[in-house]
């Protein structure tokens, strides 16, 4: 009991503790700067709209696939549209679809994972088995499946996102708590009488719940990558909603007369998800190490 | 056996390279741009375009001039012996592939199979039967009077084909025609269809010894295979670089019309598109010039009435819709629709004036040009949910009534004559008024244009019905498709067909 007890909270002391950032800075200053990096790509979504002096979507068919230029910064696309202010939307999309499918994604995940888990016995064998199931499908091809079925739209494709993924979170939330449930504090809290929620909410996530929280950050950076493989393969984003995916895909046909077409969402495709998965991984590494420290305790 | 194997390969070496050491066959390689399927003409799945188009393999009856007006081919003469009759003459001397002569017979053999596997072209022909009259003479008997008989007989699934073409147990083998180059083989695997000169052929000695026909459905590998060399002739690159394209050494891009329309359809149903207004509105605002130029890269032209001037029957005091997104918004003012919120949309009793827009992937000019159009609309305050997916995934949307707008590109000239076109989209009942357009005076005066034989009074009678139709909108013409051919410099004298479906393929281009 006293071990986990030590764990949970040192964890979670350790989040709200002030210098959180500072302690990050000087073991994982690598770290530090992919999350402010981070940092700087959500404030760019957010102000984006503010930042940027050209309607993504107006067309200016004579000043077409130009090179940049002070007015455009990155140049123009195939409509003459400006390429700079795509890109910003085009980030804000992804970001907006990624996250809220995120959110939900670990919301979902985490809640039936954790119950099935809990609960165990029947409830769990069959919870277990629809897991799998999802987890057995090839996750392009099912979502490929479902915005024929749903149609596309940003809506649409959020639950569709949700679909192919929660599965993912399920199984691990649910591994987890198979490994912690047995533990000394649960079952103590169990004795004492105390409700199932109450266990749930209180003692095993937030003993758990870490690794999931990895798993999401590598997550954002998978999902950005799959709302753009729809997008290139022309499903899912409806194209007056700029987004990298379709924009590349839109522009291959141009890409030997004006490359920066496809260019321009590449590298921003590429730079975004780099940027997740480093994170994602940092932050592994880094709950490894608390939790080996956590164990050493 | 190693000398044995190593012998066959060196003999198997020599006679494939013979031909082209001798530097005398000449061998042209297509780059096709659809995926080949079907080589029967009548098998009922469009196979004639191609075997007839393409592949130069079989020939109709009909043919056509440069104007779309019916010439002889195969048939030397036709006329109407009353309502229901038609009188097809038969050229003379004419040898299918197989060295048998053209008659009656095969004709009637063609056009009953074409008949029974190909419901579009039976109802085309409002076909009853064929009758035998002589060796050289066949009747066709339709169902009600049907003036369209001559045009539809240039359709090339009623090209004609040997009963040869088929076993005896009335399975398809190989077409038999009677065209300028024979079938050699047709792998059905890779689409790969291997022609070559048929030196009997009655039009001439064709100057194409044999003919390789690959499809490549992407129009950038099209490109990079004639810039590279591996094809010699192909059509349709991206048309963003046909100017680069033109410009290498070697290889040259000619540019032509063909008989097909990018064309708004109009949901009439869904209010407030039944306002003609509105549709003038839609009509003005759409930027026709700027789309051919910087969309179509001047692969193709604007279009004004549907038919494409060119067309003897086209009536060409339609010019194009003005692009005015003045007068634009001053037709939604007339309706009433005005931005009250100050939000960049026209509204009306609080609804936003917001239209879905469709299209599909296949043809490269729609996906951009949706997008232009898209941004046109926006610009007079119209709000835009465009939808572009592939053909197949739209018609549960369109079946469903889920659209307001559709772009598209149609074929104008399946058959030459206005109105199987003007009866087909116009016409209350007609099985591709997409629109939902019903004007009765259109519907009596197409029905009136049925029964006018006289072909100068007919056409008179249908320019006025698409000049109704023009000032109507329940379609909106964009422009007229465009084709790019790309052929290698030592191809010369290729002579465009303007009726084929996509291009056709010219015996008398020389190879040098």
């Amino acid at each position: 009991m006293s071990r986990a007890f030590v764990y949970g909270d040192s964890v979670r002391q350790d989040l709200r503790k002030e210098g959180v950032w500072s302690e990050l800075f000087t073991r994982e200053p690598l770290l530090f700067v992919v999350f402010c990096l981070i940092g700087l790509i959500f404030l760019l979504a957010l102000i984006g709209p503010f930042l940027v002096t050209q309607d993504p979507n107006a067309t200016a068919l004579g000043y077409k696939n130009r090179g940049p230029s002070l007015t455009h910064l990155f140049g123009t696309d195939y409509l003459g549209r400006d390429l700079f202010s795509r890109t910003i939307y085009g980030l804000r999309t992804s970001l907006f679809i990624a996250v809220s499918t995120i959110l939900l994604t670990f919301f979902v995940g985490t809640a039936v994972g954790c119950f099935s888990a809990y609960c165990g016995g029947r409830i769990d064998e069959v919870l277990a088995r629809i897991i799998d199931l999802f987890l057995a499908f090839p996750a392009i091809i099912l979502a490929l499946a479902l915005v024929t079925l749903l149609g596309p739209g940003l809506l649409n494709m959020i639950l569709i996102l949700v679909i192919v993924q929660w599965a993912s979170f399920a199984r691990l939330m649910r591994g987890q708590v198979l490994s912690e449930k047995f533990q000394e504090y649960i079952l103590s809290s169990k004795a004492a009488g105390l409700p199932g929620w109450w266990i749930i909410a209180r003692h095993l996530v937030p003993n758990t719940i870490m690794p999931v929280v990895v798993l999401a950050t590598i997550d954002i950076g998978h999902t950005i990558l799959t709302i753009s493989t729809l997008g290139f393969l022309g499903l899912g984003i409806p194209p007056t909603i700029p987004e990298w995916g379709s924009m590349i895909n839109a522009g291959l046909s141009y890409m030997r007369i004006a490359p920066l077409n496809v260019i321009v969402p590449g590298i921003a495709i590429t730079i975004v998800t780099l940027l997740f998965n480093v994170a994602g991984e940092g932050l592994r590494d880094l709950s490894n190490s608390e939790q080996d420290q956590g164990m050493v305790l | 056996m190693i000398i044995l194997i190593s012998g066959y390969v060196l003999f198997a070496g020599c006679t494939s390279n013979n031909p082209q050491a001798s530097g005398k066959e000449k061998t042209l390689i297509v780059g096709e741009m659809w995926k080949v399927s079907e080589i029967n003409p009548g098998g009922g799945h469009s196979g004639g375009t191609f075997i007839t188009e393409k592949a130069i393999v079989t020939e109709t009856l009909v043919g056509a001039d440069s104007n779309f007006g019916l010439v002889p081919n195969l048939a030397t003469s036709w006329k109407q012996i009353n309502d229901t009759v038609w009188e097809i003459s038969i050229r003379k001397g004419v040898k299918f592939h197989n060295g048998k002569e053209l008659t009656a017979d095969s004709v009637k053999f063609s056009l009953d199979s074409v008949a029974k596997n190909s419901p579009t072209t039976a109802k085309l022909m409002d076909y009853k039967m064929s009758e035998v009259v002589d060796p050289y003479t066949v009747r066709i008997h339709t169902n009600s009077l049907n003036p369209l008989i001559p045009a539809v007989l240039h359709y090339p699934d009623t090209a004609i084909i040997h009963p040869d073409s088929y076993d005896a147990g009335g399975n398809f083998i190989k077409p038999v025609g009677t065209g300028p180059m024979m079938l050699e083989s047709f792998n059905e695997q890779t689409g790969e269809v291997v022609v070559v000169k048929n030196s009997n052929w009655w039009g001439g000695v064709p100057n194409i010894d044999r003919m390789i026909i690959r499809s490549y459905e992407n129009p950038e590998t099209r490109a990079m295979l004639i810039e590279k060399g591996d094809v010699d002739f192909t059509v349709d690159p991206p048309y963003s670089e046909v100017n680069r394209i033109d410009a290498l050494p070697g290889i040259h891009v000619e540019k032509y019309n063909t008989p097909r329309v990018y064309k708004l359809d109009v949901n009439m149903k869904h209010s407030p598109l039944d306002d003609k207004n509105v549709r003038k509105a839609i009509s003005h605002a759409i930027d026709r010039d700027g789309i051919v130029e910087h969309v179509l890269y001047g692969v193709g032209s604007q279009a004004g009435g549907v038919f494409l001037p060119t067309m003897r029957w086209a009536n060409t005091s339609l010019q194009p819709y003005s692009y005015d997104p003045g007068l634009a918004k001053q037709y939604l003012e007339k309706s009433g629709w005005r931005d009250t919120d100050g939000d960049g949309y026209v509204d009306k009793d609080g609804r936003r004036l917001k239209l879905k827009v469709l299209t599909y992937i296949e043809r490269p000019g729609l996906p951009p040009m949706l997008e232009s159009i898209c941004a046109n609309l926006k610009s007079i305050g119209i709000d835009t949910e465009p939808v572009v997916m592939e053909n197949s995934a739209l018609s549960p949307l369109l079946n469903n009534d889920e659209w307001d707008l559709y772009l598209a590109a149609y074929n104008l000239a399946m058959v030459p004559d206005p109105e199987y076109v003007l009866n087909s989209w116009y016409t209350t009942n007609g099985p591709n008024n997409r629109a939902g357009y019903s004007n009765p005076v259109v519907d009596r005066m197409i029905e009136e244009g049925h029964y006018i034989n006289d072909l100068n009074e007919r056409y008179d009678h249908f320019r006025r019905i698409e000049g109704i139709i023009y000032d109507d909108l329940p379609t909106i013409n964009i422009a007229y498709y465009g084709v790019a051919i790309v052929m290698k410099d030592n191809i010369k004298g290729y002579k465009f067909d303007p009726t084929a479906h996509d291009y056709r393929i010219d015996p008398f281009m020389t190879i040098t």
